[in-house]
């Protein structure tokens, strides 16, 4: 059931499903307001009023907002590992997702990416390519303010327990820009480093990518038989070694021809580091250390 | 409760001078080094490089040809060493000359905005008593039992936590010598549990100065401001206090400069004890169902029993006298199950005298809904936590028995 709490202050609508999704932004075009959609068994924060309308004053004007969703995905969905964005002074971040359990759009929006849908009939998660075709984004805040109620594809969350003056960067502000693989898209990389504006290049840190990275340069995990620079993994979440904080190779900036299938091994890396992973065996070690120095020469000294 | 700013400039150090920490790592000092010159500052703002000494020469080296180009740089080479307590106390006593400071131990790398938030911080709080300091690090795990640890969010952009920030933190003059004087005191005091402080603030070492500010916080009732999004990050390369290299301790930097969003300690939302469980006062503001009751937090289940003395718990342990219930958010910290009323019986309000020992199963089922990892890891290390930190009081207690004996 749809929380009882829902904004007041902009005009809410239920959408029946993700086929009902096309439909419901047919109404929106219709209108003269922006409106919230829900879907089935959202559960909404009451923070949930002032940050639409935050957003969409945010947007208003800013061609490459997509629209306001209310949801932060906690994981990453093709991998399960946790998604944190990079922390930019902004409570807000873009990314190219569906609009699941919510978000809001304005008339203007709604036409628009119902005209592309015209244009580019059929396919899967046609607004996760309306996104990526147009080079739109989403705006979701880093605070979780809806979720499902845990029977869908969000989890629950928890919510704000208080107000907030939003701060909400325009998308060519922010550093916490991602395509549709949750990896850091190319102009927020190139602000964080801005090493990388010379080169046309895809972000491909956690190698999944496959065919989809098809520019002449790569920024990967995987392995790079020339690289023409190497970072290493140590700062999170992992867009933020961009920086160069540490030397290492876990990802090379190459031609994307010089690179290798993905490694298991640096994926398993890259999960271990995101989600803190206290190996057992390592704990183990540091646990029997005492332990030996305990019961050997130094406590018989 | 008030969205923002909520008080005006008060009495402030200005103008902290920034404080380098280093010992034997001349690697991780030139990091960090580096990373503070990439900062932005305004004129003249002091770096003091103080060294402990170590019998290498190579941190001298690197603090003697580091150029700082925000201010005057001066070197302090300790002669003689003084171990990691003295020389952060020999730190801290900076703050006399320069009004506040900012330290950073040589396996911590700051973020670009760092001094701004200090100034900020030091401007809105600074005159706050119950503040003992200002950290720069944002913590994303229970530094006692390896747990994730996330703040309520209260719409500030800070949260109150009465642990002493060591991974980057600030001090006023008047927040140190506040600290100066208890420890004056206290020094030569035991660190037990009986003090209502984690267990293994027993087992840490001799030479750690941060198990004595957190008894100061506790026993004095001040706390530590912490930001949300953190100014520095710990490296965790090996050294005195770690033996090795992890990540888990990575929290992430916050890269641009933001209009900060500080809350008084009155007005926050989001203040948590020495154990990281929230205060009762914080849960009885967001939860009307606990307005009239007097209880302890442990939502974690694992408080030692000298930190209880309430009539009432909140607790994830097992009880059969629960006078209300909340059920367990998945993908949420535990105290946000309380703040939404989530239906159900997970944690449970009853007399103290009621509850049981926490099972690993439900420490599991807490660990699956709250944690990002594995749960089993998390499970496992608190299983064997609690081994490794006995075995260390016993040392300890073996090593300071062979001292006194002489």
């Amino acid at each position: 059931m749809a929380d009882s709490r829902i904004p007041s202050s902009v005009r809410t609508a239920h959408v029946a499903g993700d086929s009902a999704f096309a439909d419901a932004l047919r109404d929106v075009a219709d209108s003269d307001a922006a409106t919230l959609l829900l879907w089935p068994d959202a559960v909404v924060s009451p923070d949930c009023d002032s940050y639409v309308a935050a957003g969409l004053a945010a947007s208003e004007g800013e061609i490459l907002t997509a629209g306001v969703a209310i949801a932060l995905p906690r994981f990453r969905p093709m991998d399960g590992a946790p998604f944190v964005p990079l922390e930019d002074g902004s409570d807000g971040v873009y990314l190219r997702v569906d609009p699941f359990p919510g978000a809001a759009f304005t008339p203007q929006q709604a036409r628009h990416y119902l005209a592309w849908l015209e244009a580019h009939p059929g396919g899967a998660s046609p607004f996760v390519r309306y996104l990526t075709d147009t080079g739109r984004y989403l705006m979701a805040p880093r605070t979780a303010l809806a979720h499902d109620g845990g029977c869908g594809r969000t989890l629950q969350r928890g919510f704000p327990v208080g107000p907030r003056d939003w701060k909400l960067a325009p998308p060519g502000e922010s550093l916490a820009l991602y395509d549709a693989d949750f990896e850091l898209a190319t102009e927020a990389a190139a602000r964080l480093c801005p090493e990388l504006a010379g080169f046309d290049l895809d972000i491909d840190l956690w190698g999944v990518k496959g065919d989809r990275a098809a520019r002449p340069f790569l920024l990967s995990s995987r392995p790079c038989a020339r690289p023409i620079r190497t970072l290493g993994l140590s700062l999170t979440p992992v867009e933020a070694n961009l920086m160069g904080a540490t030397s290492g190779v876990m990802f090379s900036l190459g031609r994307r021809e010089d690179f290798a299938a993905p490694d298991k091994a640096r994926h398993l890396a890259l999960a271990r580091h995101v989600t803190r992973f206290s190996s057992l065996a390592d704990y183990a070690g540091q646990f029997l250390a005492p332990a030996r120095r305990l019961f050997s020469g130094e406590a018989r000294q | 409760m008030m969205a923002g700013n909520d008080a005006t400039q008060r009495n402030a150090c200005a103008r902290p001078a920034v404080v380098a920490v280093g010992y034997n790592r001349p690697e991780a000092l030139l990091r960090l080094l580096e990373s503070l010159r990439a900062g932005a500052y305004p004129p003249d703002v002091q770096l003091v490089i103080s060294l402990d000494w170590s019998g290498d020469p190579a941190p001298a080296a690197v603090a003697e040809a580091f150029e700082w180009p925000h201010g005057p740089k001066r070197v302090i080479r300790h002669p003689q060493q003084l171990g990691l307590r003295e020389h952060i106390l020999a730190c801290g006593d900076l703050t006399q000359e320069f009004g506040g400071i900012i330290l950073f131990e040589d396996d911590i790398v700051a973020a670009p905005h760092h001094y701004a938030y200090v100034q900020a911080a030091f401007d809105f709080y600074g005159d706050e008593p119950a503040i003992g300091g200002v950290a720069l690090y944002s913590y994303r795990l229970n530094e006692f039992n390896n747990l994730d640890f996330e703040a309520l969010d209260d719409g500030s952009d800070v949260y109150f936590l009465q642990v002493a920030a060591s991974w980057g933190q600030a001090w006023t003059a008047n927040q140190w010598s506040a600290f100066r004087a208890w420890y004056g005191r206290h020094s030569g005091d035991p660190i037990r549990v009986e003090d209502r402080l984690p267990r293994q603030l027993e087992a840490w070492r001799a030479n750690s100065w941060k198990r004595f500010y957190i008894k100061y916080l506790t026993a004095t009732g001040r706390t530590f401001v912490f930001p949300r999004p953190s100014l520095s990050t710990n490296m965790a390369i090996a050294g005195t206090n770690t033996k090795r290299l992890v990540s888990i301790y990575q929290s992430p930097l916050d890269l641009l400069p933001r209009r900060w969003r500080f809350r008084s300690l009155a007005n926050s939302l989001a203040q948590y004890d020495v154990f990281y469980e929230p205060l009762p006062s914080t849960l009885r503001a967001l939860q009307p169902r606990l307005a009239d009751a007097d209880f302890d937090v442990d939502l974690f289940g694992t408080k030692p029993r000298q930190a209880l003395s309430r009539p009432d718990l909140l607790s994830s342990r097992p009880t059969g006298a629960a006078r209300q219930g909340f059920g367990l958010l998945t993908g949420a910290p535990p105290a946000a199950s309380i703040a939404q009323a989530q239906p159900g019986d997970f944690f449970s309000l009853a007399r103290r005298d009621t509850f049981g020992v926490m099972t690993r199963r439900r420490l599991y089922t807490l660990a699956r809904a709250s944690q990002v990892g594995s749960a089993f890891n998390k499970v496992m290390f608190q299983t064997l936590k609690p081994l490794q930190t006995e075995l260390l009081i016993r040392k300890a207690r073996a090593r300071d028995k062979a001292l006194a004996s002489g």
